[in-house]
């Protein structure tokens, strides 16, 4: 998987969270999703009376549609074939590429138009096809500006969260070629101006165009995207070839079924009521049609998602990459995307990485969590993240990979934990202990085996007594 | 069997072991022919449930956040 490879091995990982801290424009841009995304979808949520009872019913037609998966596969596929299209099975990253290599060649393709698909990213298209002599432009705006810097998206929904206008101006500067040195770009309407220019002349000139899909309907045979730029309208009808890709999980029954997820998504991922654009596509250009591709095909991934199906990490595939686990986790809101190492970072990441890549290359990610909860609390889907994470740890444990004192500190706590009694005497005997050992200071500058709390800040002592004995304490003066 | 067709197969099988399942059962075929069928419908959104007056009223005041200006005809 493209997106999860030896990057997020876990001296990486930690390597890039230590960098990502130390990164002062990146915290700077960090609080844009503080500052906009919470803020934005409270207010939506709050504007929708309606909103458990539309996540419920999600939770429901996914559940539903994933224990029928190989039925509505088949259903969908017969009804794309209806509408005049053609559909592939890729059960690998690989199948995928070649698929559409074989399509794009096929049309004599020089030039492919992308509309943002996390999926692409995921099994590294873009290399591909451009490995074969073929050129192709990201028109998603964000997207467009990752391509031009060589670098992965760092947020599923916002790919340059990570990035200020400056460093954009620069970028499309360094860039776009043919246009004055001292063209105006200091603003956000000079940006968007000059990708749109650019930009354009991509979608006329394209010969295939490329997108993903937030949800494939078995009822219709069509393809849904939701954009805010509407490029995903033009990289759909320009070109003559239309080729979807997207993962076995998009698919949902019918077209009611797609208004009530799409009524969740934008809310929970920009705030948005619906996004600016809600695009559906039905096989390709129709006799009277105005405009539209002649040639209409979807590719349908498996990569790793069938085991997922019917095991622990089932509900996983319920996501459809709104992004609000990543928007409201305070390890994402911290390091940012790319310290993950994997496409797909946050919560949602931490669960899908080892289930897509295998938990020997995301071994790290289901440990960059502090359960707080918000991630399940707010996830549209009512997927459990944090059990799902919980779970990646127990299976590594179990695999035996954690470094021996790490195993063995965790079966020494174990051991206690199952033991009320003991666990309450080593409390009451440790807690004075390290405040006395703490001295007048209350705190530890640094402890032994405690390097990775004590190396940037200091560790707060115990004031002595323990939760419980406080508790009992105040009970006893209260009861008086 | 073609390269196409292999794909296919791999994929469908797959689904089809991991939930254990043929893709011959009757249930299963009836749930989802049931479903496409009766095409359920979702959630109607609470704001739709009111007065059509204070529908239009909702809509008068969106489209004027939007920055519309709205006029409403009194005859055709």
């Amino acid at each position: 998987m493209a997106g999860a490879s030896e990057d997020s091995s876990p001296q990486t990982f930690k390597q890039g969270a230590a960098r990502a801290l130390a990164d002062a424009k990146l915290q700077r841009a960090l609080l844009n999703v503080k500052r906009g995304f919470i803020v934005k979808r409270a207010l939506a949520r709050s504007k929708l009376p309606e909103f458990d009872r539309l996540r419920a019913e999600a939770r429901t037609i996914k559940d539903h549609t994933l224990q029928h998966l190989d039925l509505y596969l088949e259903a969908y596929e017969r009804k794309v074939i209806e509408s005049g299209g053609q559909v592939h099975f890729a059960p690998t990253a690989g199948h995928a590429r070649d698929i559409v290599l074989r399509l794009c060649k096929g049309a004599g393709a020089k030039l492919v138009t992308k509309g943002k698909s996390m999926v692409s990213e995921e099994i590294g298209l873009n290399a591909h096809l451009e490995a074969a002599g073929i050129e192709v432009a990201e028109t998603d705006l964000g997207e467009h500006i990752i391509q031009i810097r060589g670098e992965a998206p760092s947020h599923i929904i916002a790919p340059v969260i990570h990035l200020n206008k400056e460093e954009i101006a620069e970028d499309f500067a360094r860039a776009h070629g043919g246009l004055p040195k001292e063209r105006p770009l200091g603003s956000v309407q000079d940006l968007v101006a000059e990708a749109r220019a650019v930009l354009r002349e991509k979608f006329i000139a394209a010969d295939v165009g490329i997108t993903g899909a937030n949800l494939l309907v078995a009822e219709t045979g069509s393809s849904i995207i939701v954009t805010n730029e509407g490029n995903g309208d033009l990289t759909e009808t320009l070109p003559r070839l239309h080729i979807v890709i997207a993962s076995i999980e998009k698919i949902v029954p019918t077209l009611e079924d797609a208004c009530t997820i799409l009524r969740l998504l934008a809310r929970s991922g920009t705030g948005q009521e619906i996004t600016s654009y809600t695009t559906f596509a039905t096989g390709p250009r129709r006799r009277g049609d105005p405009d539209g591709p002649r040639s209409y095909h979807v590719v349908l991934l498996d990569n790793g998602r069938s085991e997922m199906l019917g095991g622990d990490f089932q509900d996983m595939l319920r996501c459809i990459r709104c992004g609000a686990c990543l928007n409201h986790c305070p390890v994402y809101g911290t390091i940012g995307g790319h310290a993950y190492g994997s496409l797909y970072p946050g919560p949602m990441g931490a669960v899908l990485t080892p289930a897509l890549a295998g938990i020997d290359h995301a071994r790290d990610l289901p440990n960059a969590s502090s359960f707080c909860g918000r991630c399940e609390e707010v996830c549209p889907m009512a997927i459990p993240l944090p059990s799902l994470m919980r779970k990646w740890r127990e299976r590594d444990f179990e695999r035996g990979d954690p470094p021996l004192a790490q195993r063995f500190a965790l079966k020494l706590w174990a051991f206690a934990a199952k033991r009320p009694l003991l666990y309450h005497a080593l409390g009451r005997a440790v807690a004075p202990l390290l405040a006395r050992l703490a001295g007048a200071q209350g705190r530890f500058r640094s402890l032994p085996f405690a390097g990775a709390w004590t190396g940037t800040r200091d560790l707060p002592a115990p004031e002595g007594k323990t939760f419980h004995a406080l508790y009992a304490e105040r009970r006893r003066s209260r009861d008086r | 069997m073609s390269a196409p067709d292999q794909g296919r197969a791999a994929v469908l099988s797959r689904v089809r072991a991991a939930l254990v399942v043929s893709g011959a059962e009757g249930t299963r075929a009836a749930a989802v022919e049931d479903r496409l069928r009766r095409h359920p419908r979702g959630t109607i959104p609470a704001r739709a449930l009111q007065s059509p007056e204070a529908c239009i009223e909702l809509l008068e005041a969106m489209l004027a956040s939007q920055g519309a200006k709205v006029t409403r005809a009194t005859t055709p």
